[in-house]
């Protein structure tokens, strides 16, 4: 947990670097303690990073304080070690020449959580802190130092570096690099970092850069970045999700040269699969009015994966999945068309009646020969013939004569068609 | 005027008018379910002038390939046997009394044009009486436009029919009990007749709930539709409400 009220102080000297030393003394609330606070100049003393010995028992706490020592935003890795693990907040973000204090004492007592729910355990007393600079392009820009209080002793201390050691960047990867959307929906992708402490205290992270990265898709028409690495799904297909850029830790010392001042390129590939529904067999039926050019596209809610009537069974009303409809159990099959069946059973008063064809899915509607724009791809038609009767132009009318009697939408004739079914709509 | 300046609904509407009078089968089809989609206030005069000939067009190819089966020459499938259902309903929701003789034209062809005909109250009274009474009529249609009466004595639209549309009503129930009527043509015919309450035509209805050779000597000898005609004006003599039910407004 940072301090909001953190204060820091900038003192201008026109002298040249290292030629002017300065201190502040801070008093404690009470009056009964003073704190002598040296300043540092960073020109001549970065400290830009650090690894410090923290304790927090007996009145014993640990402050880190940070300073953005430049007209730019900056970014800083922050990390508690402890004999239990570490605790982890990931990149954090300070503000041109804005200060920041880290209470370690009160991160510990009010058990705040890090970037993966981690939480500085009560048993534990000591650690380390580490911080360092990251993305950037100076590995200097913060200066930081790492105070030790003991309000029961009154003595406190002060520590800073003048190495500005960054950490070294070690690995990154995308997680999760796959998402299934529905269209419509936005989706969170993620990169991690590892780095390795330069000052040999260890890895540090796994940690989150998603937002220091450049984020795109391959197909925008498929899915879209709304935000770093937010995807949203905008339409039907697969498409890749590109994160690219340069790490956040900095790329390896040279032994023999000077300190590293560059990062490390990032250029990773994730997947999205976007579809119109929750599930692939909808998503499919969806798109083929899509692209069948029918005048009607229907919401994913509209199909439904089973049904029927007390007559009239899941199966026949989509031609048994054989034929004008093979995307087994989805459908679309309307009220209008049931209650429009039954009641034509009851009026016909003469058995059964056989559909030899319900619902039909675009494709499938084209497959049978159908017309352009069927009522059948809507759910509310059926082509029928008695069940048990010979099928003469007597017996087609007098199942027609019953369907006319519930006010069908469509309804026609025994010369209507070649086989003589009998097509009606509600 | 350049087509580029023409509001937005015109230009549109002349695409859909070239798609239903010069397209071809998929490209009619699509616009005339465009148009389906329309708002009736929003189909310009001339789009409903395209529809209304398209709907007289479509239908006049069902009415002769009935004739042609009826003659007992082969027939061949229309390009689109369902497209005359989706110009109906367009033209149906236009609730416009000048397209009534169009609409007369959709009888037969399921509920819906019976239904708007019934709406436009008695003004459609003279061209569902002709569809009833024409021999050029599909025996479809003729049922169809005996229900439509039915409906307009039943639930009345703007007004009851009486005198001389009362007594049109009634010679076209008359004409299809008698004769050689086709059986659903018959059982329309009852139904109008009793709801009728002419005592003429209900002492018809009476020889048929109770004399086969009445049910046989209009042509109809199956025995189960004989069964079934007796049954049929029985039923409606009892006061069992005949079916379709008119539209409720």
């Amino acid at each position: 947990m940072t301090r909001d009220e953190a204060v820091g102080l900038e003192l201008e000297h026109d002298t040249a670097p290292g030629t002017v030393v300065l201190s502040a003394v801070t008093i404690s609330q009470d009056l009964s303690h003073t704190f002598h606070v040296p300043l540092t100049d960073p020109q001549t003393l970065p400290s830009a990073t650090g690894g410090y010995f923290w304790r927090v028992e007996d009145g014993r706490n640990t402050l880190v304080v940070l300073k953005n020592m430049t007209d730019e935003r900056q970014r800083y890795n922050l990390i508690v070690r402890h004999a239990e693990g570490q605790w982890v907040p990931g990149l954090r973000t300070l503000e041109p020449h804005q200060s920041v204090v880290l209470d370690v004492g009160l991160l510990r007592m009010t058990q705040q959580p890090d970037a993966t729910g981690e939480t500085i355990p009560m048993t534990v007393s000591s650690g380390q802190v580490h911080w360092s600079v990251g993305a950037g392009s100076d590995g200097r820009a913060i200066v930081g130092r790492i105070e030790q209080v003991d309000l029961v002793r009154s003595v406190s201390a002060t520590y800073a570096c003048p190495q500005p050691t960054n950490d070294i960047y070690v690995d990154s990867w995308m997680d999760p690099d796959y998402w299934g959307i529905v269209t419509g929906d936005t989706v969170p992708f993620a990169v991690w970092e590892t780095d390795e402490d330069a000052f040999g205290g260890g890895p540090v992270g796994p940690y989150e850069i998603t937002d220091i990265l450049f984020w795109q898709s391959s197909n925008t028409a498929v899915a879209q970045v709304v935000g770093p690495g937010l995807v949203y799904g905008a339409g039907n297909g697969f498409t890749g999700i590109r994160a690219s850029g340069a790490s956040n830790g900095w790329e390896a010392y040279d032994p023999e040269g000077e300190d590293p001042e560059n990062h490390v390129p990032i250029d990773l590939w994730g997947d999205a699969e976007v579809q119109w529904c929750e599930d692939q067999t909808r998503s499919v039926m969806k798109e083929e009015y899509r692209g069948g050019q029918v005048a009607w596209t229907p919401d994913c809610s509209d199909f439904t994966d089973s049904g029927g009537s007390t007559h009239f069974s899941w199966s026949e009303l989509n031609g048994g999945f054989t034929n004008g409809n093979p995307h087994s159990p989805w459908s679309i099959v309307r009220t209008i068309l049931t209650d429009g069946l039954e009641d034509t059973r009851t009026n016909y008063n003469r058995g059964g009646i056989q559909l030899t064809s319900g619902y039909r899915c675009p494709h499938g509607n084209a497959n049978v020969g159908g017309v352009q724009q069927s009522r059948h791809m809507f759910g509310v038609a059926a082509d029928m013939y008695s069940a048990q009767h010979q099928w003469t132009e007597e017996e087609f009318d007098l199942l027609r004569n019953a369907a006319n009697l519930t006010n069908p939408d469509e309804l026609f004739f025994w010369h209507t068609y070649t086989d003589h079914h009998l097509h009606a709509a509600w | 005027m350049a087509l580029a300046h023409q509001p937005q609904q015109a230009v549109d509407q002349r695409e859909l008018i070239k798609s239903i009078v010069a397209g071809n089968a998929v490209e009619r089809r699509r616009a005339v379910s465009v148009v389906e989609r329309m708002d009736a206030e929003n189909i310009g005069e001339e789009l409903r002038a395209v529809v209304a000939d398209a709907l007289k067009t479509e239908a006049r190819k069902h009415v002769d390939q009935y004739f042609t089966g009826r003659r007992g020459e082969p027939t061949r499938e229309l390009e689109d046997p369902t497209l005359v259902a989706a110009l109906i309903r367009i033209v149906a929701n236009l609730k416009d009394p000048s397209t009534i003789p169009t609409l007369s034209e959709g009888l037969g062809f399921g509920s819906t044009a019976r239904a708007a005909l019934w709406g436009l109250g008695l003004q459609a009274l003279p061209a569902t009486l002709a569809a009833a009474l024409s021999p050029q009529t599909m025996h479809y249609a003729v049922d169809d436009a005996l229900i439509t009466l039915r409906f307009m004595v039943e639930a009345p639209v703007g007004g009851a029919p009486a005198g001389p549309d009362l007594a049109d009503i009634r010679r076209a129930a008359a004409q299809h009990l008698s004769g050689r009527p086709y059986f659903t043509t018959l059982w329309n015919a009852i139904d109008l007749a009793v709801v009728l309450q002419d005592p003429e035509l209900l002492e018809i209805v009476q020889r048929l709930a109770t004399d086969r050779r009445e049910v046989h000597a209009r042509g109809i000898v199956t025995p189960h539709i004989v069964d079934r005609t007796l049954k049929h004006a029985a039923d409606r003599l009892a006061g069992s409400p005949p079916l379709p039910r008119p539209p409720v407004r």
